[in-house]
């Protein structure tokens, strides 16, 4: 046991949770999750970042520019927007998704509006991990959630990196949360890898203490999975084996007909 | 180390449930059996109760319902697992190591119920220094006139007294100030945000200049079937690598000098 913990401890230092970028002048964004149908709506909090930072902007005016991805990690639709700065600007995903795309849900970035790295003097870059909303389609009520990780270096030509750490073996990610039988649960399952990644999400019974049932998906890089899990007739947790490092998906929690939203 | 606060709230049911397993298999934290205590304050002591003890792999749901003798405490109420038995009284916050992880942090599920419904996160607390600050962007008001939307401030420090601190909270573009409000070390404090008179495209930004804390962010509309509950990015979140604290500590030293009241605070 302790050789295996020293291995890991190596390996951690050798695979990181999020890479150092190749090129300094980028901004990082997280790689957001966007489900937009007859049943769902997706919002985006406009990260400030011009604001927040206190950065030269005379004219009160900037902008971002947002990538939407497919589930297999396609690039779909590329959009400018202007926003003023200092103000709360939540912005409707499904209003910049191309109309001939049919796909109910996907991935997006935002990249900012910086003509170089600003906080290159202390070895850091702008990273937007802001918020995003979803709510049901029959109500105008959101559930906001922050943003998972510093997923993406992103150019202003429009070259992007992946920088979520992945590792040579599978590791496991216990997720602290337990699902009762009563309630239903979706998940959506981020791969901001730079290579297709393999999860095997097992379903560990609480009172008997060992997995019940495997379910093995694929996930390209850039992509995302948002499905039902599997429903029991006893608690659960699961665990999550997959080459990523810190697969944190997010949760969406249905009770009678109400929603909350959560990282797992 | 992470610890994990109860909040409190007048009309929602608090909960927080605490794992006695580790969120991954990779860093170096010996499965074991643990003991479950709250920690509280009371007469200017930290006292500990024995809640219950897991075994590895369990987990304990917490709420005030179980333990009504909590609801008549002031100060904030902790959960923290311990390896070994702690003392009954303690004159500063307790060091316990038992949950150390990284990738991520060991978190507990922290929240709120009503009958019908319920939100949470998954979260944890530190001790914060006594001398700190707070600056928080929220993004999460509501602005129909149905929703509720408040902000619930917790903070936990090492010295076991609830001490009087301000939080000022203002519209980031004009700078006005929208409120100045009393908040307390070591609680959870809650502040309704609708009284406030905040614009539509008005992000509030909160500071306080002498305490830190997490502020959550609680929405919910008047049926209380539809709730939401998130906290904010702490400044540092706004870039990765390198000396992240030092860019943190320059977005505040930025914004307690925009909305420095020279007539109240030192701004240094």
């Amino acid at each position: 046991m302790k050789i295996n913990m020293l291995v890991h401890k190596i390996l951690n230092r050798l695979f990181p949770l999020t890479k150092i970028p190749k090129r300094q002048d980028v901004t990082i964004s997280d790689l957001f999750f966007w489900v937009c149908d007859s049943c769902y709506s997706t919002y985006y909090v406009i990260t400030d970042l011009i604001g927040i930072f206190n950065f030269e902007c005379p004219d009160g005016i900037s902008s971002i520019n947002l990538k939407f991805f497919s589930c297999d990690g396609e690039l779909i639709n590329s959009v400018d927007i202007d926003y003023a700065i200092n103000e709360r600007i939540i912005i409707n995903i499904g209003e910049y998704l191309d109309s001939g795309y049919e796909e109910p849900y996907g991935t997006f970035v935002v990249s900012h509006r910086l003509t170089q790295n600003p906080l290159a003097i202390f070895d850091s870059y702008v990273s937007d991990r802001g918020y995003v909303a979803y709510s049901l389609s029959h109500t105008i009520f959101k559930n906001y959630i922050h943003g998972n990780l510093d997923a993406v270096a992103l150019c202003k030509n429009g070259e992007f990196q992946y920088l979520h750490g992945s590792t040579l073996y599978k590791r496991s990610y216990n997720q602290q949360y337990i699902f009762k039988p009563e309630n239903r649960y979706v998940t959506a399952l981020i791969n901001a890898c730079d290579k297709e990644i393999s999860y095997h999400i097992c379903y560990v019974s609480i009172r008997r203490g060992k997995c019940i049932f495997i379910d093995k998906k694929k996930i390209k890089s850039g992509g995302c999975l948002f499905y039902t899990l599997k429903s029991f007739s006893e608690s659960f947790r699961i665990v999550i084996k997959s080459q990523a490092i810190m697969p944190r998906p997010i949760i969406f929690k249905f009770v009678n007909q109400t929603m909350d939203v959560f990282h797992g | 180390m992470s610890y994990f606060p109860v909040l409190k709230h007048a009309i929602y049911q608090p909960f927080t449930t605490v794992y006695n397993f580790a969120p991954n298999n990779y860093e170096d934290v010996k499965a074991s059996d643990k003991y479950l205590y709250a920690i509280y304050i009371q007469g200017n002591f930290w006292k500990s109760c024995l809640i219950s003890k897991l075994s590895h792999g369990e987990f304990y749901e917490f709420d005030f319902k179980s333990f009504p003798e909590f609801l008549s405490i002031n100060s904030i109420v902790v959960l923290v697992l311990s390896r070994d038995r702690l003392e009954r009284t303690y004159t500063a916050f307790p060091v316990i190591d038992s949950c150390q992880t990284s990738k991520p942090a060991w978190r507990a599920t922290i929240g709120l119920k009503s009958n019908i419904s319920s939100c949470s996160y998954q979260g944890e607390i530190n001790v914060f220094p006594n001398k700190a600050t707070l600056l928080s962007m929220s993004p999460f008001f509501q602005d129909d006139e149905k929703i509720k939307n408040e902000l619930i401030l917790v903070n936990l420090c090492d010295k076991p007294t609830r001490d009087e601190h301000v939080i000022e909270i203002y519209d980031s573009k004009t700078l006005r100030k929208l409120a100045e409000l009393k908040v307390y070390s070591n609680s959870v404090n809650i502040i309704g945000l609708n009284e406030l008179d905040i614009a539509v495209n008005c992000m509030p930004i909160i500071i306080a200049r002498t305490m830190s804390g997490i502020p959550l962010y609680l929405s919910h509309n008047e049926e209380n079937s539809f709730m939401s509950l998130e906290h904010t990015h702490p400044p540092a979140c706004y870039s990765v690598h390198g000396e992240r604290w030092r860019v943190q500590k320059l977005i505040k030293e930025k914004w307690f000098a925009k909305t420095c009241d020279e007539n109240k605070y030192a701004c240094t």
